[in-house]
């Protein structure tokens, strides 16, 4: 039995949970002309969409998870959908940033997808399942 | 007042009647008098399925999209080692 170089996995679960367990997190949108990613240390509002009945910063996120390990991977995702009621986005955008503001609006991370718009109607971000290999947030 | 309240009266009738209606750039409107279209972008990010209505100038007046996010990123820890 040859000894095996690694990470401790239950300070990867500490790790992730020092930035998600029990934190006020928000979830931002932004346009497919922004370049948002994971250099923003924190929420910004360059770039980020605008329209009726959308609030500048995002929505509330609902954080009811708190991070998991199944070895050898520390995985978190939201509790629930990320939802922007009766809005119209009328300038195509195709990120969301999810981001912490028990933590001067750190950012937890930038989800992409394919364009979109929105017309007097509901975005839904539905979440992938919250495990070890399609968890948001994932530390392998 | 006068417009909110035949507004508000209008989408009681509609729940009533389980008549099926939508919001719009116009207010609500049932869904019988708009054309829908409806369809699915999909890539190895997300799924997003969209509903359109038009009204009968075939103007965009609704558009809802549900975006299913596949998977999260893998921030994959990297270990150094003693020999730099």
């Amino acid at each position: 039995m040859a000894n095996t170089q690694a990470i401790g996995e239950t300070a990867k679960q500490a790790a992730l949970g020092a930035i998600v367990d029990g934190k006020a997190l928000k979830a931002a949108l932004y346009l497919v002309s922004a370049t948002t990613n994971g250099a923003n240390s924190a929420y910004t509002a360059t770039g980020e969409v605008s329209g009726t009945n959308y609030t500048a910063g995002g929505v509330s996120v609902t954080n009811g998870n708190t991070a998991a390990l199944t070895s050898p991977t520390a995985y978190w995702t939201p509790s629930a959908n990320i939802v922007f009621t009766t809005v119209t986005l009328s300038t195509a955008f195709d990120a969301v940033m999810i981001y912490s503001t028990t933590d001067t609006n750190r950012n937890i991370g930038v989800f992409t997808f394919g364009s979109q718009t929105v017309t007097a109607g509901t975005l839904t971000l539905t979440m992938p399942t919250n495990n070890s290999s399609t968890g948001l947030v994932r530390l392998t | 007042m006068i417009n909110k309240t035949l507004g508000y009266l209008k989408r009681q009738y509609w729940k009533l009647f389980d008549i099926e209606h939508v919001t719009t750039t116009f207010g609500h409107e049932r869904c019988d008098k708009l054309r829908k279209v409806e369809g699915c972008d999909e890539d190895h990010r997300a799924k997003a399925d969209w509903v359109e209505y038009y009204n009968d100038k075939d103007e965009l007046v609704h558009r809802s999209v549900t975006i299913a996010l596949k998977q999260g990123v893998d921030l994959g820890g990297t270990q150094g080692d003693f020999h730099g």
